[in-house]
């Protein structure tokens, strides 16, 4: 098994290629690794084995021996070294490949071989290139990265077996005791974290923002394939990377931000977990509900007893209009319509659960209308609800190029009244936990400038002003629309 | 084709192979082996029991009309049962001819066991027995043997060569029973092979036969459809509903002026050649603005717009592609007048409203995505009244494209139109105010001719504007272009 095999070896010249049907339940073996020994005329002649089927072999030698259809000859099949058929054949056919090399196409007799031994076979191949494959993709990870990952891995299996330590001591005869210290515990724990971990994973966003494509591509692999054990074992870091509904930021991850509970399977996830849901970038998610439930606020305010339409794109769970039903439903559910829009109906639906829990305890009727839309077809038909007094979207525009942003800005301002608000939420670049959403949460967002928001939303608007929250992680392009209402 | 059999399913299938095997087998051995055989064995008679020649010859001749009797049987049974029941029967009276010559012989120890033993080796060790059968027909071949020989055995030499001849018994029914178990295994093991074949053939052909569905659906479907559309039904984004349904439309009536005519004037090939120009031109017109051609009509062609995909802007998309199909004739004039002898014109008719569209015709001749409604009449009767060169629409398409900057619409008057007598319909001319080419939308492709940009997800999840004609991605840096177009 010297010479390495071309296709041109396996191949048969052009000229007979169309003269054979090619069986379709043959398996084709790597000729490098899969031999054929047959016994001919006292010799043990050794031939690259190119394919396997129940019924037959074939095999290729550089020469052409003087074999006939009606002898019978002992073969054995090796792979890798171990003798995977041992059987009898005749050769069936004879012929020149593309590549001059002669070959020989043999009719097991007797019983057919076992599709099992072929399927082993087939498994075995498919798991050595998946190991080949996966040696070789590790070997393009730069070095100092593997050195920053192993680290962190270090770092975390040290934490995740002292945490199984102290979770053993804790008291369990006394469930309300052993919760209020845990709590204590992983609040306390949550604020190290907060520190450790930004330093930790800036260092490796920093290199990762060094390498070409292909290296991100399997520098990020490594990264998730080392470590995914101990950072998905987190609710929140799992539901955020496996993304059961398609897509991250769904309407259940929200809600964990929102609670900002204790979950997770051991104490080493309910210490994750919680620093996740505690970080900046959850606190701006908590900010951004904040922001939006004051602009509510103010235009209500600023318009006693009128009649307003409000439309939330993006809605997710609504926080914001569940607060301010909690709020203000007794007294002003007449006067306002939410109307919420998601491309996902789950979230619609949760949304409309939640407020009418709150509406049936406050004994009040909401006035809450959904819309189930992708934003394909946003842009394709626009809205077609009316016309609204306020609309606002805060974690949709991350995920649109500037174009397609500008397109969504100006179907949306077509839909409000005169002289109203459309209000567009974006993260920018200023968020510490960029590297965490990056390379853990597999969280792909757009950031955004000042400068990028007003770009895009420049000329859909008489006037746009850019506005933060308190952390400064999260901007808000207020477009007004002209004219007078 | 169901592709995995469960373990019933095969043992089913081995039963039918077994009944034809056994079938096969009585054939033979009922046949050509056991009535020669019989009777050769006579010469053994003559030497060993001569007094008894004549009335052994007399048995063995009952054979005869038994295999006759078992061929008849064999030929009539329906399934395994009772092919094994007409095997076992024939393997009993085999053996009960013997055992009645061992026991008018009358020595216990008489080697015509063997006879046993041969009609066991024939029968026991061919037939595919079911264990059950095996056994039954073990007994009944050898039970009346040994009933015989100890009741006949007088001595202890008599019972020793009992001892002796039910050691080679008792070896044979072994070999047999072995040789019955491990054939049996062969048997369903090749089974096995042969249905994982069978399968895996199967199956592959169901791909091959469900892609070359889907390929012949697909190439259907792009005769009437945009690149697309025919993409985003391929990839599952737009479903074709199956049943018909209501649907808001623009309708369009593109119709050549004086096409009767020229067909009788000019020289056929001419006639074709520009007939295939004008098609090409306005087809990529069409699809480009993701319009449904609906059917070609001797020399005109009904489009529509707003099915199967929804679009805010369907009504502009349909004068856009008028005016462009006019300006497209205008830019191409000496072309058509070279081969048309005459100037080439078309008149176009538009209308909105709703109608019945779906799949219409039968599914295995004419199967097209049709319009049907008084929408797509009324684009029809338009075109009747149109000048040539003109694109006339109707005053709801006016209504609905509002104040559009770059089109102008001058009033045509009102008028009575054939099928609509009831309702005056104020007809308006559209063109171009600058009757230059319309200046590039913002979902048109900066980068071709004939490309709409459409919304997709990249591989990060995140929307772009992507051209399907072309695959050119909209940039960032592309909103000033974008800009430009607003």
């Amino acid at each position: 098994m010297s010479d390495t095999i071309s296709k041109s070896d396996i191949n048969l010249s052009p000229a007979r290629q169309s003269k054979y049907i090619v069986r379709q339940d043959r398996l084709p073996t790597d000729p490098e690794i899969t031999e054929v020994k047959v016994q001919y005329k006292d010799n043990e002649l050794s031939f690259r084995c190119i394919n396997i089927s129940a019924f037959g072999v074939g095999a290729i030698h550089s020469e052409r021996f003087d074999m006939n259809q009606t002898d019978f000859y002992p073969i054995k099949v090796i792979y890798d070294d171990f003798v995977l058929i041992e059987t009898t054949v005749r050769l069936a056919r004879l012929d020149e490949t593309a590549g001059g090399q002669t070959l020989y196409g043999f009719e097991i007799l007797g019983e057919p071989v076992s599709m099992d031994a072929l399927k082993g076979l087939e498994m075995a191949m498919d798991f050595r290139n998946k190991i080949n494959d996966k040696v070789s993709e590790i070997s393009n990870v730069p070095s100092e990265f593997i050195h920053e990952v192993l680290e962190i891995k270090d770092f975390l299996t040290y934490m995740h077996s002292e945490l199984k330590k102290i979770e053993s001591e804790l008291p369990t005869s006394e469930p309300t005791e052993r919760s209020e210290i845990e709590a204590a515990f992983i609040q306390s724990f949550a604020r190290y974290l907060s520190h450790v971990v930004p330093e930790q994973t800036e260092k490796l966003q920093n290199l990762w923002d060094n390498y070409n494509e292909a290296t991100k591509l399997v520098a990020t692999n490594y990264f998730r394939t080392s470590l995914k054990e101990l950072l998905f074992s987190a609710p929140f870091s799992a539901r955020a990377y496996f993304k059961p509904r398609g897509y991250a930021g769904d309407y259940e991850m929200m809600n964990q931000l929102y609670r900002q509970d204790i979950a997770g399977p051991d104490l080493f996830a309910r210490c994750l977990h919680y620093y996740f849901v505690k970080a900046p970038s959850a606190q701006a998610v908590r900010n951004r509900a904040t922001y939006m439930l004051g602009k509510i606020k103010k235009l209500i305010a600023a318009n006693p007893g009128k009649k307003l339409r409000i439309l939330s794109v993006a809605s997710g769970p609504a926080w914001e209009i569940q607060s301010w039903y909690k709020e203000f439903g007794n007294e002003l559910s007449d006067q306002v319509e939410f109307c919420l829009l998601d491309q996902d109906e789950h979230s619609l639906k949760h949304a409309q659960k939640q407020i009418n829990i709150i509406a049936r305890s406050q004994n009040f009727r909401p006035n809450v209308n959904l819309y189930s839309k992708d934003i394909r077809i946003l842009i394709n038909e626009g809205l077609k609800f009316g016309e609204f007094d306020m609309i606002y979207s805060a974690g949709l525009f991350d995920y649109l190029s500037a174009p397609v942003a500008r397109i969504t800005g100006k179907r949306l301002i077509k839909s409000l009244k005169p002289g109203c608000d459309l209000i567009i939420g974006n993260f920018n670049f200023n968020n510490p936990n960029l590297p965490v959403m990056n390379l853990v949460f597999d969280w792909q967002l757009i950031y955004r400038s000042d400068e990028e928001m007003m770009n895009i939303f420049k000329g859909i608007g008489s006037n746009i002003e850019i506005e933060r929250e308190d952390l400064n992680i999260n901007l808000f392009a207020v477009i007004k629309k002209d004219g007078t209402d | 084709m169901e592709l995995t059999k469960t373990q019933d399913e095969i043992e089913a299938i081995r039963e039918q192979d077994r009944f034809k095997e056994t079938k096969a087998i009585l054939r033979v051995i009922a046949n050509r082996m056991a009535m020669p055989l019989y009777m050769l064995f006579w010469v053994a008679d003559i030497l060993y029991v001569p007094h008894l020649k004549w009335e052994f010859l007399a048995v063995r001749s009952l054979i005869i009309p038994n295999c006759f009797l078992v061929l008849w049987l064999t030929k009539k049974a329906k399934n395994f049962l009772h092919i094994q029941w007409v095997a076992s029967y024939f393997v009993i009276t085999l053996a009960l001819a013997i055992n009645y010559m061992i026991f008018r012989i009358d020595i216990a120890e008489t080697p015509y066991y063997a006879g046993l033993n041969l009609v066991a080796l024939g029968s026991l060790s061919f037939i595919p027995w079911k264990r059950y059968a095996f056994l039954l027909v073990t007994g009944l071949v050898f039970g009346p043997f040994y009933l015989i020989t100890l009741l006949q055995a007088n001595n202890s030499d008599s019972l020793k060569g009992i001892a002796i001849n039910s050691f080679f018994i008792g070896s044979t029914i072994l070999i047999l029973f072995l040789i019955r178990f491990f054939n049996e295994r062969l048997r369903v093991k090749e089974l096995n092979t042969r249905l994982e074949l069978h399968g895996e053939i199967a199956s592959r052909n169901k791909i091959i036969e469900e892609k070359t569905k889907q390929a012949i659906q697909l190439t259907e479907l792009s005769r009437q459809f945009s690149p697309q559309i025919v993409e985003a039904i391929k990839e599952g984004r737009v479903t074709l509903q199956n049943e018909i349904h209501r649907s808001e439309l623009c309708a369009m009536f593109v119709d050549i002026v004086n096409s009767t005519e020229r067909l009788n004037r000019i020289d056929k090939d001419d006639f074709q050649r520009v007939m295939a120009e004008f098609m090409d031109d306005a087809m990529k017109v069409m699809l480009k603005y993701d319009i449904t051609i609906d059917k070609f009509l001797g020399d005109g062609i009904l489009s529509f717009s707003n099915d199967p995909i929804k679009h805010h802007d369907y009504v502009e998309r349909v004068v856009s592609a008028a005016l462009e199909i006019q300006q497209r004739i205008r830019d191409k004039q000496s072309f058509y007048e070279e081969f048309w002898l005459a100037e080439f014109q078309v008149r176009i008719g538009i209308s909105k409203g709703f109608a019945s569209v779906g799949f219409y015709g039968s599914k295995r001749y004419f199967h097209s995505y049709t319009a049907l409604g008084p929408v797509v009449n009324m684009a029809s009767r338009i075109c009747d009244v149109a000048e040539p060169g003109e694109v006339l629409v109707s005053n709801k398409v006016k209504a609905a494209l509002g104040k559009e900057d770059d089109i102008l619409f001058e009033v045509r008057g009102k008028y009575n139109l054939k099928g609509f007598e009831n309702d005056i319909i104020k007809l308006y001319k559209a063109s171009y105010k600058d009757s230059a080419s319309k200046a590039k939308g913002e979902l048109d492709c900066p980068e071709c001719d004939d490309g709409i940009l459409y919304v997709d997800q990249d591989t990060k999840g995140i929307y772009i504007l992507k051209c399907r004609s072309c695959g050119h991605i909209c940039e960032d840096e592309e909103m000033e272009f974008q800009k430009r177009a607003s």
